[in-house]
């Protein structure tokens, strides 16, 4: 476990600057200068901006540069929100996209995980063939199209629940009927994936020699499976939670977009297209580092459930 | 079948019949099979893979997958009670508890997510009224039983840290540590090396005499049944076609399938330059129950009547069970007198 | 598979042979077995047709022949097509007498041409039917030549009309017969033909706005008018903003009064082309960079996966998003940018593949009789990883059609030679836009998407069940 975790260990700093690099460079690369898209730009402003952002220096100076502000967890400024820092940018707004990506997830995996145990341990019943046509739909159906069709249905035709929106009850924590339709979009094509990857490790655990062991033993049908099945039916939902935050990550962009949520996917959106380069750049670690960090996370949840890999 | 005079066997199986449903249509894989199990007995059920004899065993504790498995005829009676028709909370007090299981592959029959410790006293739990550090107790004791060094330090293992024969140790003691009447070992060394082999068997001998209970040894191995039984049933194509004591069936065997194994397994008595002769072919896949004698196809022996009709099974003169049409002396065909010619 | 033919083989060499066409031929029959795997191939192949052939369809569901040559490109705005109204009636403040999909729109613009209407009296008698008089407007004539127009007939005792039939070149003259074009006629009747001057001279354009149907504003040739009737047949233009299926839009138009099945059919094949090529380079880099690493082995494999590893740890999709909004969305790019993203995976399946493979007792007999790395690779370890390369090439296509209409509903539309090529996502987006009273242009594209995604992921499982039978319903 150790040697595996230490591994893992070495390669985050690599990943970070891997992708600090290419993002930075993609961005400095671009034709064109961050100021070039606003009118009437006085020669002697351009530069008098270009300095105070320090776009004057060379490329490694500012890439450098750059470096040594992170280092200090600094951002730098943002380019197209007057006098706001990326760090305040980010402050303000990560918080609702975390609370309504932590919501997703937890309802995504309650979601999937029932619907992936039922259905492994009660394979080709009628559940099995419900839950899992319902699957393929949340996988095939993508988010925008799942988004606006429940705002249309929910919001505006019947008027359950607002059609977008985000009022605050406290802090990044909205009133919880802002957050229902947004989560749930969220969360569909994600279920759908655990959901599925849930049954298929129940259905290989269930067929294993000591599933029937255990039945041999005399236990009880929910004690199998909760003891005995679940964790090796875990293991590959396990590894999918890594790629699912990049996933919920990606899926903020639209869904914060399409339910007008004031969280930092509909700002990098926006400051992508509008180029507000240091903004986008310090999304885009952001997002790195969550995901790294949920990478990691899955490796040392994956040697602990599997002692296999713990004591390897 | 049970003769009033000796006691309730442990184990009494009459005219089971076991099907499942697949793909390909109805396989039917066991097809009235009867044998007992007498108090203290080790029972040797033999034949090649695919026979039912392990379908059979694992009928006993209603470990079939229904469906696509179903039982369509017979009785299991445990000490008189028929366990076919016990509710599930019932049979779930049998298993583990009254009848204990251990299977083929120690690598893959315990949880490898699980401390040993766990899965041996869950058992224990289960099955007594032990407190947890009791039954924690018992487990240690029981590993030390069947020769695990150091059982207290290695407890709380997981599987993984184990070799197979330990493991398949492990197993009887998992097995074991409820005290069941009777248990049922479904090729417990085939998985592994011939000198874990005999040390297993050693574990399982001593401890059935030990604590008195009932075997029932299913394997495809004729060695390990004569090391071990008292009694052999020899399966075929999900009938039994020879039931004997061991020394007779080894000394005697009468049945064509019997010979034909006994045929291809080398022996210590073999004359030097004996050669192993083969069975030719493979068991069948019956889609339907078989009106006359599976074996016939591969029977060196087979006549007309073999091929049209079914043999039961019936005692010969001298009371040993056996279903053919052909009589054998020593190995040989007596009558009828052509069949020999049938070859 | 065609390792039957190397060398002094070993007996196992042609058992693989034997067991390689089996495993296909056994693929193919439990994939036939799998009903929804057949119905999700039929779904591909109609939309792969429809998609492929939507410039010859964009000509049957008649959007005009200029719409289908224009290979990936989006559809021009605003088209027009013919359509005939009669007597369409339209006052000031008043509501607007059209048929019903013109009633839901805000605007319509119609181009009228000039025509005018002569009326013939006839009477039948034994030598045939006579023009007894021919006037036009209120003025008698003697002869009318008519170049083109229609005719259609109106029985004065019944008081039923005959549908108009086009008529050329017809010359009438007061007591004598009607040429033989007028066709079959009633005994006694009133013959009507509008005469169409062409070319449309006197073109007239009548541009009505409209709100829930009622005229709020009205010009004829820009001037504003109080009504307008406008008769017989005319050439309009719809510039509606989106109707609900008619008989010529099955499911209806779009708010530039394009066609949306025809939109959708060309969304379709720019999502399709993104996702087939993209997946074609991500199988090129993956399939070559898997085999070298499980080949290599050793410390080669070991770095190649790592570098696999550290990469796999990148988010992706914000790295393609940066590309697109600094170097532009050709279409191109957007190729690389997503097979980029999805080699990965292909890589180390590839991998492991091989590396299993390579146990194997022919790759082994054919390293031993000095093959080059080359000739095994391509020979022996490639063709026999292709199961399992098909199984995730096909759940590669609709997962990478799923980010490029993800791009295109964030606004990163591709773009080909400056024109925007509007994909699924771009529909979906500009459906969701136009909001809840014009649902159908969300739902449509949706349901497009989703059936082919739908198809996709089923055919893709069902070739899962179908090569690796153990692997039965996993994800």
């Amino acid at each position: 476990m150790g040697r595996y975790l230490f591994k893992r260990l070495v390669q985050v700093p690599i990943v970070l600057l891997v992708l600090i690099t290419l993002s930075f460079f993609m961005v400095r690369l671009a034709p064109g200068n961050p100021f070039s898209g606003e009118k009437k730009m006085d020669e002697s402003v351009r530069q008098a901006l270009n300095a105070k952002y320090g776009l004057d220096a060379p490329w490694p100076i500012q890439y450098l540069k750059y470096l040594k502000g992170l280092a200090t967890l600094d951002l730098g400024p943002s380019y197209k929100q007057k006098g706001l820092t990326v760090n305040e940018i980010i402050a303000e707004k990560a918080p609702v996209s975390a609370v309504l990506g932590l919501t997703a997830m937890i309802l995504a995996l309650a979601l999937g995980l029932t619907a992936g145990i039922i259905s492994g341990i009660r394979q080709n019943s009628n559940f099995d063939y419900g839950s899992m046509g319902v699957a393929m739909i949340g996988l095939s159906v993508p988010t925008f199209v799942v988004g606006p069709l429940l705002a249309l249905v929910f919001g505006l035709k019947l008027g359950w629940l607002p059609v977008a929106g985000y009022e605050r009850m406290a802090g990044p924590i909205p009133y919880p009927q802002y957050l229902i339709l947004p989560a749930i979009t969220l969360a569909l094509p994600f279920a759908a994936r655990i959901a599925r990857l849930t049954r298929a490790g129940m259905l290989d655990v269930i067929n294993q020699d000591y599933i029937r062991t255990a039945w041999a033993k005399g236990l009880r049908e929910r004690v199998i499976v909760l003891r005995h099945a679940m964790r090796g039916a875990m293991l590959p939902v396990v590894s999918f939670l890594g790629p699912a935050v990049a996933q919920i990550l990606t899926g903020s962009l639209v869904v914060e977009q399409i339910f007008q949520i004031p969280g930092i996917g509909y700002e990098f959106v926006k400051s992508a297209l509008n180029r507000d380069y240091t903004l986008v750049l310090g999304t885009v670690i952001l997002f790195g580092v969550l995901l790294v960090a949920f990478n990691l996370l899955v490796d040392v949840i994956y040697g602990f459930l599997d002692p296999r890999i713990r004591y390897a | 079948m049970s003769d009033p005079a000796k006691p309730l066997p442990v184990l009494e199986l009459d005219d089971l019949r076991v099907r499942f449903k697949t793909d390909g249509g109805m396989v039917h894989a066991v097809n009235g099979v009867s044998f007992r199990v007498d108090e203290g007995e080790a029972l040797g059920v033999v034949g090649e893979s695919g026979c039912g004899k392990s379908v059979t065993n694992m009928t006993v504790l209603r470990l079939i997958p229904t469906p696509p498995g179903e039982v369509s005829s017979g009785t299991i009676k445990y000490r008189g009670t028929d366990l076919l028709k016990l509710s599930a909370k019932e049979i779930r007090k049998v298993r583990g508890g009254k009848i204990a299981m251990i299977f083929q592959d120690p690598m893959t029959c315990l949880n490898p997510f699980l401390r040993i410790s766990k899965q041996l006293t869950e058992a224990i739990l289960l099955h007594s009224d032990m407190t947890p550090d009791e039954a924690r107790e018992r487990a240690i004791q029981e590993l030390e039983r069947v020769g695990i060094p150091d059982a207290a330090g290695r407890v709380d293992s997981y599987p993984h840290e184990f070799s197979g024969g330990m493991r398949q140790r492990v197993m009887i003691a998992m097995a074991l540590c409820t005290d069941p009447d009777l248990l049922i070992a479904d090729e417990p060394t085939t998985a592994l090396d011939v000198t874990i082999q005999a040390q297993i068997l050693d574990v399982l001998r001593r401890l059935q005499a030990e604590k008195g209970m009932s075997l029932v040894l299913v394997t495809h191995d004729l060695a390990v049944v004569a090391g071990m039984c008292t009694r052999v049933v020899v399966m075929y194509a999900g009938r039994i076609v020879e039931e004997a004591p061991v020394d007779d069936l080894f000394a005697d065997p009468r049945h064509p399938y019997t010979i034909a194994l006994l045929g291809s397994v080398p022996r210590l008595d073999d004359p030097v330059g004996r050669h192993l002769t083969p069975i030719e072919g493979l068991p069948p896949k019956l889609a339907e129950e078989p009106t006359s004698c599976a074996f016939a196809p591969r029977c060196t022996y087979a006549f007309d009547r073999c091929r049209a009709e079914l043999p039961k099974l019936e005692p010969d003169p001298d009371g040993r069970l056996r279903a053919c049409f052909v009589t054998f002396k020593d190995g040989v065909p007596v009558e009828p007198v052509d069949a020999g010619g049938a070859a | 598979m065609t390792q039957a033919s190397a060398q002094p083989a070993p007996a196992s060499t042609s058992e693989e042979a034997e067991q390689g066409v089996s495993l296909y031929a056994d693929a193919w029959r439990r994939l036939r077995k799998n009903k929804m795997a057949m119905v999700s191939v039929g779904v591909i192949v109609t939309t792969g047709l429809l998609s492929t052939f939507a410039g010859v369809l964009a000509g049957f569901v008649g959007v005009g022949p200029t719409y289908g040559f224009r290979w990936i490109r989006a559809q021009p705005p605003g088209f027009t097509h013919v359509d005939t109204l009669n007597q369409t009636s339209l006052i000031l403040g008043g509501e607007a007498q059209v048929r019903e999909p013109y009633a839901d729109a805000s605007r319509l613009e119609f181009h009228t041409v000039e025509r005018e209407v002569e009326e013939v009296r006839v009477a039948w008698n034994r030598r045939g039917v006579q023009a007894i008089a021919l006037t036009e407007g209120a003025k008698p004539l003697d002869a009318l030549e008519v170049a083109a127009g229609e005719h259609y007939w109106q029985e004065i005792d019944e008081n039923k009309q005959a549908l108009g039939e086009r008529i050329q070149n017809a010359s009438l003259q007061v007591g004598e017969p009607l040429p033989a074009a007028f066709g079959e006629r009633p005994r006694s009747g009133v013959l009507f033909i509008q005469r169409v001057h062409e070319p449309a001279s006197g073109r007239r354009v009548y541009a009505a706005r409209l709100e829930g149907g009622a005229v709020k504003e009205l010009t004829q040739n820009g001037a504003p008018i109080e009504s307008a009737l406008i008769e017989g047949r005319i050439v309009e233009q719809v510039l509606a903003d989106g109707v609900p299926q008619t008989i010529t839009h099955p499911l209806g138009t779009d708010l530039s009064g394009r066609d949306l099945f025809v939109r959708i059919l060309y969304g379709g094949r720019i999502s399709l082309l993104v996702g087939l090529v993209a997946t074609l380079v991500s199988l090129l880099i993956g399939v070559v960079y898997g085999a070298i690493s499980g080949y290599s082995g050793g410390r080669v494999d070991a770095f190649m996966m790592a570098v696999v590893d550290i990469l796999y740890g990148i988010p992706y999709m914000f790295l393609v998003i940066l590309l697109l909004v600094n170097f532009g969305r050709s279409i191109v790019m957007l190729f690389f940018a997503l097979g980029a993203v999805q080699w990965l995976t292909m890589a180390r399946i590839v991998r492991g593949q091989v590396l299993s493979l390579k146990q194997k007792e022919f790759v082994e007999a054919a390293i031993m009789s000095g093959s080059s790395p080359a000739a095994i690779m391509f020979k022996h370890l490639i063709p026999n990883t292709l199961g399992i390369v098909v199984v995730y090439t096909t759940l590669t296509v609709p997962a990478v059609i799923l980010q490029e209409s993800f791009l295109a509903f964030i606004g990163l539309t591709v773009e080909w030679g400056g024109e925007s090529l509007d994909s699924w996502g771009a529909l979906v987006k500009a459906g969701s836009d136009a909001g809840l009273s014009r649902s159908w242009l969300l739902v449509w594209p949706s349901l497009a998407m989703a059936i082919s995604l739908f198809g996709m992921n089923f055919l893709g499982d069902g070739l899962r069940d179908a090569f690796d039978p153990q692997q039965r319903g996993r994800t």
